[in-house]
C-alpha cells in the first residue's frame, strides 16, 4: 500500500524523523510517498534511508524546488 | 499510484536560463567588477562567497546535520563529510604553511581555548539546531528563498551584536586570560599533524560503526541528482586553502556579520566604536576594514548570491514559507544563540570549526567537542516543540 506524508513547510530533519515514525508502522514493500519544498531534505531522506537501511528510493522534483521522494520498505 | 508511476516516466525538469537566471547572473557580475576597481580588498571573498554558496547549494552540504543527526537519526553521512573537509582542509593548510611560505601562525585563525569557546560552542549548537541550519547553512537556503532563514539572519545579526557588546567583559574576564594554544607550537610539526590526521581518520571509523553501515565510502557516491557530499567536502577544502592564498585569512563568516550588525547598531545611534570588539587593534585589523567596509560582509552575500543562482538555474528556487509561525520563533532563537556563541567562541561552523581546526588550533577542537552537547539538548527540543504528528 501507498501512504503519503506531506511535510511541505517543513525543515531538515523533521520530514526524516516523520518518515522514520512512519515507517515502523509499514509492512514490508509498502511505500511511503513524502513530498518536500526542503532542499536539504531532498538528498538527506534519501541518502538515510538507502545508505543506511537498504530501502529502495527514488527522487522525484514533481514542481520548482518541491520532491516527491518514494520510499519502499524492506 | 498511476499518477506518481507517470511522474516517474517524465524526464526531468530542464536547465532554465531565463530572465531571472540572466538578471541575477549580470548583477552578480556587475558586483564583481564594481568592487575589483572600487573595493580589491572585498573582490575574493565575494567571488569565493559565490563558489562556496553554488557548492553548499548543489550538495545540500550541512553543517548543522552532522553534528545532529547522530543523536536524532543514526545518520552520520554528514559527519564523515565534515571529517573529510578537515582533513583535506588541514592537509591544504600545512602544504601552504611548508610548500608556499604562508606562515599559519600568521594567516590562521589561531585564537584563545578556554571556558568561553566551551560556552559558545554549547550556545552554537544548540541554535544551529534549533534554527534547522548553522551560519552557512542560513545564508545558503536564504538564497534558495527559505523565509525561515531571513529570521534566522536577523536572530544571528542580533545575538552577533549582543555578543560583541559582551566581549567587553568577557575579554578582560576570560579571553585575555587564557592561553592560544597552537599545536604545532606544543608538539612538534610532525607529532601535531599527524594526531590530528589520525584522529580525523578515528573519527570517521567510529562514525561508520555508529551508524552501524558498511558503506564506507557511500558519501562520494551519487545517489541523488544533488552533488555526494563526499564530493562537496573536497570543493570547500580545495576552496577553503585557495582563499587563504588570495586574501590572506581562511573562510569565515560571522566576523563579517558582526561587523554588519556593528554598522548596522552605529546607524540606529548605538556607540558600537567604544566598543573593545571594533577597536582597530581587535581581531578586525587582519581583515583590513571594519564595520560595513568588512570584506568578509560580501563573502556572505557572494554565498547567498551563488545558492540563489543554483537554485534559479537548477528550477529549485521557491519562496518557501514555514508550516507554523513556531518556526520563526524557533529561527529567532536559534540565530541569536548562534550569534552569541559565535562572538563567544570567536567563530563560527566555518571561522571556529572548519577553519580553526584546520589551523591546528585548540580552540577550534574545544568548539567541535562542545557543538555535541549543544546540538543534544536543540535536538530534545526540536522533537519536544517542533515535531509535529504525521
Amino acid at each position: 500500500m501507498d501512504y503519503r506524508i506531506d511535510a511541505l513547510g517543513e525543515m531538515c530533519p523533521l520530514p526524516i524523523m516523520r518518515a522514520e515514525i512512519k515507517l515502523l508502522e509499514l509492512k514490508p514493500y509498502d511505500r511511503l510517498i513524502l513530498k518536500t519544498d526542503h532542499s536539504c531534505s531532498s538528498a538527506s531522506v534519501i541518502n538515510h534511508f538507502q545508505s543506511k537501511y537498504n530501502y529502495p528510493c527514488q527522487v522525484q522534483q514533481i514542481d520548482e524546488g518541491i520532491w516527491e521522494i518514494i520510499i519502499e520498505k524492506r | 499510484m498511476a499518477e506518481i508511476l507517470q511522474r516517474q516516466t517524465q524526464k526531468p525538469l530542464p536547465k532554465k536560463i531565463n530572465l531571472k537566471v540572466i538578471f541575477l547572473f549580470s548583477f552578480a557580475f556587475l558586483g564583481a567588477w564594481l568592487l575589483w576597481f572600487f573595493y580589491q580588498r572585498a573582490f575574493y571573498p565575494y567571488l569565493f562567497g559565490l563558489f562556496f554558496g553554488y557548492i553548499m547549494q548543489r550538495s545540500r552540504f550541512c553543517f548543522a546535520a552532522a553534528f545532529r543527526d547522530i543523536f536524532l537519526i543514526r545518520n552520520t553521512a554528514l559527519t564523515r563529510a565534515v571529517l573529510v573537509a578537515l582533513f583535506l582542509t588541514t592537509v591544504g593548510f600545512s602544504v601552504l604553511h611548508f610548500a608556499l611560505g604562508i606562515n599559519l601562525t600568521v594567516v590562521g585563525r589561531i585564537y584563545p581555548a578556554g571556558l568561553h569557546t566551551i560556552l559558545g560552542g554549547l550556545l552554537f549548537g544548540f541554535g544551529m539546531t534549533v534554527a534547522g541550519a548553522c551560519v552557512s547553512g542560513a545564508l545558503v537556503r536564504m538564497g534558495e528563498g527559505n523565509v525561515m532563514q531571513y529570521v534566522t539572519f536577523l536572530g544571528l545579526l542580533c545575538g552577533s551584536l549582543w555578543g560583541a557588546w559582551h566581549l567587553n567583559w568577557v575579554v578582560p574576564f576570560s579571553i585575555a586570560k587564557t592561553p592560544t594554544i597552537f599545536l604545532p607550537e606544543q608538539l612538534g610539526w610532525p607529532a601535531a599533524l599527524s594526531l590530528q590526521l589520525g584522529c580525523f581518520v578515528l573519527f570517521y571509523f567510529w562514525a561508520l560503526k555508529v551508524e552501524k553501515t558498511k558503506h564506507v565510502f557511500s558519501i562520494f557516491k551519487k545517489i541523488s541528482a544533488a552533488m555526494p557530499y563526499g564530493r562537496a567536502a573536497v570543493y570547500l577544502a580545495v576552496g577553503n586553502t585557495l582563499f587563504v592564498i588570495f586574501y590572506g585569512k581562511p573562510w569565515g563568516i560571522t566576523t563579517g556579520i558582526t561587523s554588519l550588525a556593528g554598522w548596522v547598531a552605529g546607524k540606529l545611534g548605538i556607540a558600537v566604536n567604544d566598543w573593545l570588539y571594533f577597536q582597530e587593534n581587535f581581531w578586525l585589523a587582519d581583515d583590513g576594514g571594519a564595520l560595513i567596509a568588512h570584506p568578509l560582509i560580501l563573502l556572505a552575500l557572494g554565498m547567498l548570491l551563488g545558492a540563489m543562482l543554483a537554485s534559479l538555474y537548477h528550477h529549485e528556487f521557491r519562496w518557501r514559507f514555514p508550516r507554523t509561525n513556531r518556526y520563526y520563533w524557533a529561527a529567532l532563537l536559534g540565530g541569536i544563540c548562534m550569534g552569541y556563541g559565535s562572538r563567544l567562541a570567536m567563530g563560527c561552523n566555518i571561522g571556529a570549526l572548519l577553519s580553526g581546526i584546520s589551523s591546528l588550533s585548540l580552540h577550534g577542537w574545544l568548539f567541535a567537542a562542545a557543538l555535541f552537547p549543544g546540538a543534544y539538548l536543540g535536538g530534545k527540543v526540536l522533537m519536544r516543540y517542533l515535531l509535529t504528528a504525521n
